[in-house]
């Protein structure tokens, strides 16, 4: 609906929807064609959760905050599962072996998410179809692909966790059972394949997507451990100078209430927005791939004309891609030279304490942050998913775009907007996919 | 040793922390207490996107969900084949699916890429709007062993069609 007022102001609302991770909502405000305001309003049931942590037996947190999302449950284990083994003082015990199961496990995530995202939400986006399924009948063979990409992801998940949906076999202090060699050596051939695969898929993406010109100066933020690339550990960086070892990384940011939402928005203290997520990740260490994603990433960057670092997150789609090889090369590695560990787990003994610790989600540094009692309880949670970490990124990617478009109709205006936000992969993807565009134009 | 999948697929979805969309979970949790030879029996939880991966089954889907429909009361049995004009939308689809991804769309993306089996089968309750902390009610609770009956009906027809056809 357009309306306009004496003013030249134009307000575009693109009506509030629910989802299972919370409620979004985007209004623009314009006034002569520019853009007086902008907000995306989300609301983190995460904060919930939070809540109800409180008084739980520490033993149990990832097996509850492992329920706050269903398509990143691993994200949310290894958040919590590090920062409570720091409140309870057995961080620096864990084997590498136990460290290396727990990449593992996000290799089968990120797999997983990546692939969902990439393939059935976001490349509709660039193909100019409505959905994955209208794309899939034009594309049958490149779902069929990635369907079976997928399901390896879910497979490496399974192995470790029992399930592939909300897997339990993590725990504070590892894994509660190690992986059945037999069970792993059988899978070793399907990753090979889909390694192939993946890097086949990639460099389709690279050369046959057409990716829109959007380029910002973000604050890119991500883990960077001294070898490898970020996944479980590591300081905390930023392409503008911000080096915190974990300990300090709520130090480092700030979250923020804003007016218009109840979720809170995290900004670096002392600038503002910053990004977390795959784009941010490859350009702060893409020298730390393994080889085969090493030597894909320069093939992807001549195809899509734009050396890294890319300032421009319609390029997170190949970054995903390149993300995903990363992961199955790290399985092939895990799985090739897998032998049953001496333990799973290290033994605890609950005490009063307090730990904080950031994993790299899928979309991006998930930070966890508890306090326990003496008896292993927990006194203080606090969680930062990666959406909240973006969503003043995402604000102000919006206020630029909306700009440059102010000439687009009601409806060509809200599937640019929603292509951009779906960049970021958020876990508001599912109602930007239905929201409702109404602008009003208001007129003196 | 992993094992070949069965030929009749069993899945739920919902939402355990958001009132009657607990159904499916809760039914295919006590359906494991059921010895049921051909059948795998998953519940997807709030990742219905999962089903694909779950997917070619050789002889049938059978999907336990609860089922929202604007003006109908709560507690109403729903034994349908998916495919059914009348059959209503699922509780989940829309305000409680991750990221936009509801069984139907999976359904629907799955029947495009030629994975669905022969039959696919719904089985549901009618709830109202729920979301996440509602308690739940004493439809679900009264209406639950209902619905597991049906899905322990509805597989055994399904069974005997498939034996019935291939003695054809």
């Amino acid at each position: 609906m357009n309306k306009s007022n004496k003013n030249n102001e134009r307000l575009i609302n693109v009506g509030a929807l629910a989802r299972v991770e919370g409620e979004g909502a985007l209004h623009i405000k314009m006034k002569d064609n520019k853009v007086e305001r902008v907000r995306l309003e989300i609301y983190e049931p995460p904060r919930f959760y939070e809540a109800f942590l409180q008084g739980r037996d520490f033993m149990e947190v990832p097996d509850i905050t492992a329920r706050i999302c269903g398509i990143c449950p691993v994200a949310y284990q290894m958040g919590c599962c590090h920062a409570l083994e720091k409140a309870m003082g057995v961080f620096d015990d864990l084997d590498p072996e136990i460290r290396q199961l727990r990449d593992l496990l996000y290799c089968g995530e990120w797999i997983e998410s990546h692939i969902l995202h990439m393939f059935m939400l976001h490349l509709p986006d660039f193909l100019g179809y409505e959905s994955s399924i209208t794309m899939a009948a034009d594309h049958g063979p490149t779902v069929k692909k990635a369907l079976r990409l997928k399901k390896l992801g879910n497979e490496i998940v399974a192995i470790l966790g029992g399930r592939s949906v909300h897997p339990v076999g993590a725990c504070v202090g590892g894994f509660w059972k190690a992986p059945d060699p037999v069970e792993v050596a059988e899978l070793i051939p399907e990753v090979k394949a889909c390694l192939d695969e993946m890097c086949e898929l990639t460099m389709f993406l690279a050369e046959n997507v057409d990716f829109p010109d959007f380029e910002r100066d973000y604050e890119f933020v991500s883990l960077k451990p001294e070898t490898g690339y970020p996944m479980n550990l590591g300081p905390i960086v930023s392409n503008k100078g911000l080096h915190v070892e974990q300990e300090e990384f709520n130090q480092a940011i700030e979250e923020i209430h804003i007016e218009h939402s109840t979720a809170l928005h995290s900004i670096i203290k002392g600038k503002g927005a910053y990004m977390v997520g795959p784009l941010a990740r490859l350009n702060l260490c893409h020298d730390q791939l393994l080889p085969r994603a090493a030597e894909i990433s320069p093939k992807v960057c001549k195809a899509v004309k734009k050396q890294l670092p890319w300032k421009n997150n319609f390029f997170s789609l190949v970054a995903r891609g390149i993300e995903t090889i990363h992961a199955l090369e790290l399985t092939l590695n895990v799985f090739e030279n897998y032998k049953v560990p001496k333990r799973s787990r290290v033994p605890i003994t609950p005490r009063a304490g307090k730990g904080g610790h950031g994993t790299e989600a899928p979309r991006g540094i998930c930070w966890h942050e508890y306090e326990t009692n003496a008896d292993g309880s927990i006194k203080h949670a606090q969680i930062i998913p990666p959406t909240s970490q973006n969503q003043m990124t995402i604000e102000e990617d919006l206020r630029e775009l909306v700009a440059q478009l102010a000439d687009l109709d009601d409806e060509k205006l809200c599937l640019r907007s929603e292509h951009l936000i779906r960049n970021y992969d958020p876990c508001i993807s599912c109602s930007v996919h239905f929201l409702n565009l109404k602008r009003e134009w208001i007129h003196s | 040793m992993k094992q070949a999948p069965n030929p009749i697929l069993l899945i739920s979805c919902g939402n355990t922390m958001a009132g009657d969309d607990a159904l499916g979970p809760l039914t295919t949790k006590r359906l494991r207490d059921h010895t049921l030879p051909q059948v795998d029996i998953i519940d997807l939880d709030m990742n219905p996107a999962g089903l694909l991966n779950l997917l070619p089954r050789q002889q049938a889907l059978c999907i336990i969900d609860a089922a929202y429909v604007q003006g109908a009361c709560a507690g109403q049995i729903i034994d349908i084949d998916w495919f059914d004009i009348n059959r209503p939308d699922l509780a989940h689809d829309d305000v409680l699916s991750s990221h936009g991804l509801g069984i139907s769309n999976q359904i629907d993306l799955a029947s495009t890429l030629d994975l669905l089996p022969p039959i696919v089968w719904l089985v549901a309750m009618t709830i109202d709007p729920s979301q996440v902390g509602d308690k739940q009610t004493k439809f679900l609770k009264n209406q639950l062993d209902i619905v597991i009956d049906t899905t322990l009906q509805r597989l055994d027809i399904i069974k005997q069609t498939e034996k019935e056809e291939s003695h054809a």
